[in-house]
């Protein structure tokens, strides 16, 4: 009667924005393939224009000079964060989205597969009209002709089902999984990095043959913490009892080892060394060898009285091949004293009067330097590479070779009396990584099934007939419908061959 | 340490391999232009025979410096163009029986050659970074992987190329005769004048390919050049996959830190993206054949950037200067 009165209803409205059906479409658009497609396209765009620009967090120096030579540009790269392309928030946005997309595709398809692995192949319903299709006359019975098939099926391995005087066969769920496990896999691999950059640290630190470093915050040339990390560093003692770095004849490194003592409180721990790709690792921690140069070591006395006695260490100048570093002594009467060091390990000089090394071993060093003399400026923050000549006047300048000394005016000797070696350690913890490792191996176990397996159905079907049975086999593939034609072919070749075994058998 | 003798080998097999391919692919023109069976049996012999020499080469490199013969830009321009002829020959003309397209694979070789010989260095040992196991394997994948992607990047282009073919064949047949447009073989074609040789072919859908004639009718069909296409690059995108992982896992060896967005990692990301991107553009409803080629086509071009213009125009560690 309701219906009979009911007023016809009227023409849909267009449905106002509410948020929760913005949300709702948001969702929708989010999920599909193809805004995935366009999120992956855009990732690449993204990540190639970090490789257009330099990266502070790789090479700050050529940021620097990046700024120098566009200065107009400048202002805009930087809010745009092109310099720091990988951390900003809008590459962020960028595989956050992408994630989010991929857990709208994953996760009903979790649920499908679920269902489908649950719900056993139909045996009813007519077979004629699958992709894959043939009848013939056998003269076994049916039920022979069934228990070849489910052999015959199961030596493929195929999961198989028999009712109504019919075989049904599935295989290929590996291919929906290996999907599902891949992609999953990048969620883990996000986790994996989420944690090793809250929860690590990373630092560099330069160590002078005979010298040590402490694990602790103070100890790092350079440090990143991650933001959870709060102040557990291990607090191990590592000394440099010896460097060694060989050279192929033709100059290029052929081996740099650390030979290292591992204290940890106050307790001899370990003897090791570090090598190239060959990293020393204690609770967690793992201490690579990344780089080395020279420490001079350098005394300066006045009237007799030791004011200083250190190795220096030393950085080499891409440019001229000199090793630079500066020594800093204030307790020089009257005046503080600076040092400029120009360090060559194997002296030779050009016929225009420049000198260069002319290999990598310590054949011929020299110490050259420029002193300069006024107030060092040790008040104020400064570099342990550079001097702050606000302050200073240029003095004298000398050479000295390996074992020598040098008189300056004020009753000042400047000696170099050793060579040391430095070793410069990378250290670092990352408790991201054995979830990474783990993501890394689903990502390519999920990977192969993905693209070579295949989801496919077969039928036999035996019915009683005058001669013995009429036999019936159908095929149906999801994905990689030509091999599957092959497979067909051979399953229907390999039934005949049974049943005209069976039947030779049974006759 | 270098073999000097064996180095020497090395390049005279080098310039042995770069003619007797070049022959081979004057071969395969002449093969193609003519269709002339007996051009392209030479030209594949000739492609063997500078397979083995350049085979050769690389061989006596690596004794030349006791190490895996893949250790600098010009040694691997050489092994992907290697690995380019030989997949061409046992699988494109062994197993595909497509030896129509060798010429199309020589080609891609002899540029890859070229690159390499112009980045040519010397055999030497390596800087300590790069004397590690993961390396080799890395290297070893990431080789393996750009050498299966160039193939299936000749597919690609050559299925676009047939694809517009075809429907142009396919908007002519309806003003044109439409006698013999029911049947077009894969790989025959119809020199003018002559009818379409029916024994060896089989029924296409007329209304989908039409009729193509003349010179891409040498191609086989834009179905099943994406096929192969499709299938080549599902080969080389897990090698691809797994090179990169290794390569973090090196990374993380020798430099203490798995990625640092070093732009030799970072293109080599990008190439995965959009590789990955084409998986997945293949199998959704509009992006399916033509724009899924094009996409497979930028992922090649971003293999190239990853292998050349970083190692030449963009500094990082990958530049192999040593440890700094």
């Amino acid at each position: 009667m309701q219906t009979a009165t009911a007023p016809p209803r009227p023409a849909p409205k267009a449905p106002r924005p509410t948020p929760w059906r913005l949300l709702r479409d948001g969702w929708r658009w989010l999920r599909t393939m193809r805004t995935a497609l366009i999120l992956l396209f855009i990732l690449a765009a993204g990540a190639s224009v970090g490789s257009l620009f330099p990266q502070e967090p790789v090479s700050p120096g050529r940021v620097q000079d990046w700024i120098a030579g566009h200065p107009a540009w400048a202002p805009l790269a930087r809010r745009l964060h092109l310099f720091n392309v990988y951390g900003s928030w809008w590459f962020t946005t960028i595989y956050v989205l992408l994630l989010v997309s991929v857990v709208g595709c994953i996760v009903p398809r979790y649920r499908a597969l679920f269902r489908q692995i649950r719900s056993k192949p139909r045996t009813d319903g007519p077979l004629d009209g699958l992709p894959q299709y043939r009848a013939t006359l056998s003269p076994t019975t049916p039920d022979d002709v069934l228990a070849d098939a489910e052999r015959e099926f199961k030596r493929s391995r195929y999961r198989v089902v028999r009712s109504n005087g019919t075989i049904a066969g599935e295989k290929g769920h590996t291919r929906e999984l290996g999907s599902i496990v891949f992609h999953t896999a990048f969620l883990l691999l996000l986790v994996g990095i989420v944690i090793g950059k809250g929860f690590g640290f990373s630092g560099q630190v330069a160590v002078v043959e005979g010298d040590r470093f402490t694990d602790t915050n103070v100890a790092y040339d350079s440090l990143h913490e991650g933001r959870f990390f709060g102040d557990r560093h291990r607090g191990f003692t590592m000394q440099l009892n010896n460097f060694d770095v060989a050279f192929q004849p033709s100059g290029i490194p052929k081996d740099f080892r650390s030979y290292v003592t591992l204290y940890d409180r106050g307790r001899l721990v370990r003897n090791g060394r570090i090598r190239v790709n060959e990293p020393l690792v204690y609770k967690g921690v793992s201490v690579f060898q990344l780089a080395w140069g020279w420490a001079p070591r350098v005394t300066v006395t006045q009237n007799g009285k030791l004011l200083s006695d250190a190795p220096i260490v030393v950085l080499q100048d891409q440019k001229t091949g000199s090793w630079r570093g500066v020594v800093k002594v204030p307790q020089t009467k009257p005046m503080q004293l600076g040092l400029e060091l120009y360090f060559y390990n194997d002296l030779e000089v050009t016929s225009t009067n420049i000198p260069f090394n002319r290999s990598p071993l310590a054949r011929r060093p020299v110490l050259f330097f420029q002193s300069f003399r006024g107030d060092l400026g040790l008040d104020r923050p400064q570099s342990v590479y550079a001097l702050d000549k606000s302050a200073l006047a240029p003095g004298d300048v000398g050479g000295i070779p390996l074992g020598g000394s040098t008189n300056l005016p004020g009753g000042i000797v400047v000696s170099f009396p050793q060579l040391k070696q430095y070793s410069v350690f990378q250290v670092a913890s990352d408790p991201g990584a054995p979830l990474m490792l783990a993501a890394a191996i689903l990502i390519l176990v999920g990977l192969l099934p993905a693209l070579y397996s295949s989801r496919r159905r077969v039928w036999v079907r035996a019915a009683p007939d005058a001669a013995g049975s009429r036999v019936e086999v159908a095929g149906q593939a999801f994905q990689r419908k030509s091999a599957f034609e092959e497979e067909f072919k051979a399953i229907v070749r390999n039934l005949d061959r049974d049943l005209a075994r069976s039947g030779t058998r049974d006759g | 340490m270098v073999n000097s003798a064996y180095a020497q080998t090395s390049d005279g097999l080098f310039w042995v391999a770069f003619v007797v391919y070049f022959m081979a692919l004057i071969g395969f023109v002449a093969a193609f232009a003519y269709r002339s069976k007996g051009a392209s049996t030479l030209a594949v012999v000739l492609a063997s025979i500078g397979a083995a020499a350049h085979a050769g080469s690389i061989a006596t490199r690596g004794l030349a410096a006791a190490r895996p013969p893949w250790g600098n830009m010009y040694e691997y321009s050489s092994m992907i163009a290697f690995l380019v002829v030989v997949g061409y020959l046992v699988i494109v003309n062994g197993r595909l029986k497509l030896r129509d397209l060798g010429g199309f694979a020589i080609a891609l070789a002899l540029v890859s050659l070229s690159l390499g010989r112009v980045l040519y260095a010397p055999a030497g040992p390596l800087v300590p970074a790069l004397s590690s196991w993961w390396l080799k394997v890395h290297v070893a994948a990431m080789i393996t992987a750009s050498s299966t992607f160039s193939i299936a990047f000749i597919f690609t282009i050559l299925y676009l190329l047939k694809d517009r073919a075809e429907r142009r064949a396919a908007t002519s047949l309806f003003g044109g005769s439409t006698v013999g447009a029911a049947y077009a073989g894969p790989t025959v074609g119809d020199k003018p004048g002559f009818p379409v040789d029916y024994a060896s072919s089989e029924p296409v859908d007329a209304k989908r390919d039409g009729e193509v004639k003349g010179f891409w009718a040498r191609l086989p069909s834009s179905e099943k050049l994406d096929t192969l296409a499709f299938r080549t690059h599902a080969i080389g995108f897990p090698i691809w996959t797994f090179g990169v992982i290794a390569g973090a896992i090196w990374a993380s060896k020798a430099w203490g830190r798995y990625w640092g967005w070093d732009p030799k990692e970072t293109w080599a990301f990008i190439t995965w993206v959009i590789y990955a991107g084409y998986l997945h553009a293949r199998a959704t409803a509009g992006w399916r054949g033509r724009k899924a080629a094009l996409v497979a086509s930028a992922g090649f071009v971003s293999l190239w950037i990853t292998y050349y213009v970083v190692n030449l125009w963009i500094v990082g560690l990958h530049s192999y200067a040593g440890v700094k």
